[in-house]
């Protein structure tokens, strides 16, 4: 499902991302855990398509189209989802005229067209309900003065709404209470499925417990350095990072 | 050398009469305002409150008065801005009658000139000038129109009022200047919105003043969206008192005209009042509009709030002069404003002279002015979800915009204009 091979990504003409290499194959959810500094969020950005995150070197592929020489509307409708680490709040523009916009745009570069404004709102009534959310959130503009927990959960909704193939998750878990992380987990683990990839990217192992992974997968200077099971997250999280990078600098 | 003759004197001399059959007083101020005028012509970039808005191309124009319409040869007027108005239409700054629908109203509104005999027409339109309001001296000079709109003590209009200013100019360029004379009584309630359309081509000047007062205990909308012609040339005056306990709530959406200027001067004069100055202006092309504001405070316990929002393109200019005044006597005033501008190309420019004159020492005022480019974060963020990059932009643009609506109290109010700005920017019925 999601390829990447040999991958390397200069930011301001430093190198972050060092010949990274990793499958993620349909149905499976693998975490990508690091110190700071590693280089996982230009990972999730150059996926993404951000502007100034380019691969200088390597492939990314989902389902075998290469993403690398797309724009991000494009990856999105390919069905790549990125839930940001710090979902941006847009003053003014109502939660319900994004989704919908969002929703819509897919939609029409997948060639399914847009839906009616009827068919839209029972779409995402089926969804709010889903996750527990009241559809008051989406009357608000989008995120503008959300708490962590709200910003999350509302990541989640675009991510039901928009049925992605494939999942990066940004640091999830960060600015969040164990109650709305529990919360959030839920609504991820319901979009597990035997179509669906997921990439969790987090620094601590704590997320892992509630959104369990298939593989672990240390990241360090720019690259995958160990691989293991389940296991690999608790051992970090009892040992810490040190011990992995004291082998990488052997 | 010579000393050359005030800007613009001898193109509007022409247009100044003695009038029969009004009232002395009316006459006085006419006379009076003309006088003002000539004496230093139409404001250049030396006078202060002028000093990024020229207004040379007006003494370049050769206005001419615009005569009487045929009200008949105007075409389909647009729906109503707020669904149950009642709507007064002028054509080429003249009220047309057939076309409006003010049922239900009669007490409420009528022609300028059937009220010049009421007393409190006389003492609104004959409120002191200030050296600075020209143009407003000078509408004082050559109204033909205008309405008197009056609502009595404790009552509320019962409908919202759409003021429809259509301009339909000729081969030749004309010029109207109507006048509006608004008293909201005690406790009384009203929402008056402003709309102001004009056809792509044709050259004329709109010069608009409005004399408000908004007595104790009050509360009027007063709501505008400048949609004038590409041609067109639209300068505003609205000077508004605001009694002990009430709220003067002003919003303007500017998105037309070549050149434009909105100014509202306020005194909150009771304790307890309240006004918000708020609005959202869209430029393009070599657009010119001028947002100028002037607030006194008089009175302990007043509050004032301004957000102004711009997107300039192309080679547009904004310009902001915002100017706080706290007398003295003026303890525990709240005064804020913030003009905040997109600068979507190269050659877009925004002039922003925020001016605060405290004389008080128990105050909060601030002022602040952003200018910068599309927030990239924002705009990630909704390509990410797969929004394309020109449909983001105006999303972007529109959220920018629509946040200085936010101070505008009334939902209904705001959604009308907030429809006006998403069908400018080709986003019609995205709410």
């Amino acid at each position: 499902m999601l390829e990447i091979n040999n991958l390397h990504v200069d930011i301001d003409g430093k190198q972050i991302i060092n010949g990274l290499t990793l499958t993620v194959p349909a149905g499976e959810v693998h975490a990508i855990m690091g110190p700071n500094g590693s280089g996982k969020s230009t990972l999730s950005y150059t996926l993404a398509g951000r502007d100034g995150y380019e691969a200088t070197d390597g492939t990314a592929t989902l389902g075998g189209a290469d993403l690398l020489g797309l724009e991000p509307e494009e990856r999105a409708a390919l069905g790549l989802f990125l839930a940001f680490q710090y979902p941006v709040e847009i003053p003014g523009v109502a939660g319900m005229t994004f989704v919908k916009t969002a929703l819509n745009a897919v939609r029409t570069a997948r060639g399914e067209g847009e839906l009616s404004a009827l068919d839209f709102l029972k779409l995402v009534r089926a969804r709010l309900k889903d996750l527990g959310i009241d559809e008051a959130m989406l009357k608000r503009p989008v995120n503008a003065g959300f708490s962590g927990g709200e910003k999350k959960r509302n990541e989640v909704l675009q991510m039901a709404l928009l049925e992605p193939k494939f999942c990066i998750l940004d640091e999830t878990d960060s600015g969040l209470d164990i109650d709305a992380l529990k919360i959030v987990a839920d609504g991820v683990n319901r979009m597990r499925g035997p179509e669906r990839g997921m990439l969790v990217i987090t620094h601590y192992q704590r997320l892992l417990d509630y959104i369990k992974p298939d593989k672990v997968h240390v990241l360090a200077k720019g690259r995958i350095v160990k691989t293991g099971g389940p296991e690999l997250a608790l051992e970090l999280e009892e040992k810490g990072y040190g011990d992995v990078l004291a082998g990488l600098a052997a | 050398m010579a000393a050359k003759e005030p800007l613009g004197v001898a193109a509007f001399a022409p247009s100044f009469r003695e009038r029969s059959g009004e009232p002395e007083w009316l006459s006085g101020l006419r006379r009076d305002g003309f006088a003002r005028f000539s004496e230093g012509g139409l404001p250049t970039n030396r006078d202060e409150a002028w000093k990024y808005t020229s207004l040379r191309p007006i003494a370049r124009a050769k206005y001419e008065a615009a005569p009487a319409n045929d009200d008949a040869a105007i075409g389909d007027l647009p729906a109503l801005m707020l669904e149950g108005s009642a709507r007064a239409v002028f054509i080429n700054g003249r009220l047309a009658p057939a076309l409006s629908d003010l049922d239900g109203l009669a007490d409420y509104v009528s022609p300028l000139a059937d009220a010049l005999g009421a007393e409190w027409v006389q003492a609104l339109l004959g409120r002191k000038v200030d050296d600075a309001q020209v143009m407003y001296a000078l509408n004082a000079a050559l109204f033909d129109d205008g309405l008197a709109i009056r609502v009595p003590d404790g009552d509320t209009m019962p409908r919202p009022l759409e003021i429809l200013f259509v301009a339909a100019p000729g081969e030749r360029a004309l010029m109207w200047h109507p006048r509006m004379a608004i008293d909201i009584g005690q406790n009384a309630r009203a929402t008056i919105i402003e709309r102001h359309i004009g056809p792509a081509k044709g050259a004329y000047l709109a010069n608009h003043g409005a004399d408000i007062r908004v007595a104790d205990g009050a509360v009027l909308t007063h709501a505008k969206a400048q949609l004038e012609g590409g041609e067109g040339r639209h300068l505003a005056m609205a000077r508004v008192s605001i009694g002990e306990g009430s709220i003067y709530d002003n919003f303007v959406l500017t998105l037309g005209a070549a050149l434009s200027r909105n100014e509202v001067a306020t005194s909150l004069d009771g304790t307890d009042s309240e006004v918000r100055l708020n609005g959202a202006y869209m430029l393009g092309d070599r657009q010119h509009a001028d947002h100028s504001s002037r607030i006194d405070h008089l009175a302990p316990d007043t509050r004032s709030r301004q957000v102004y929002s711009g997107a300039i393109g192309d080679n547009a200019r904004g310009v902001f002069q915002g100017h706080i005044v706290v007398d003295q006597i003026a303890q525990k005033t709240d005064g804020h404003q913030l003009n905040r501008a997109l600068l979507l190309s190269d050659h877009a420019e925004i002039d922003s002279k925020p001016v605060l004159e405290i004389y008080a020492d128990d105050v909060k005022c601030s002022h602040g002015a952003t200018a910068g480019d599309i927030d990239d974060d924002q705009l990630f963020y909704l390509r990410a979800r797969g929004i394309p990059a020109e449909q983001a932009r105006l999303l972007v643009v529109r959220g920018f915009l629509a946040a200085a609506a936010e101070g505008l109290g009334d939902e209904a109010v705001r959604n009308a204009m907030l429809a006006e700005l998403d069908k400018a920017l080709g986003l019609e019925g995205i709410e």
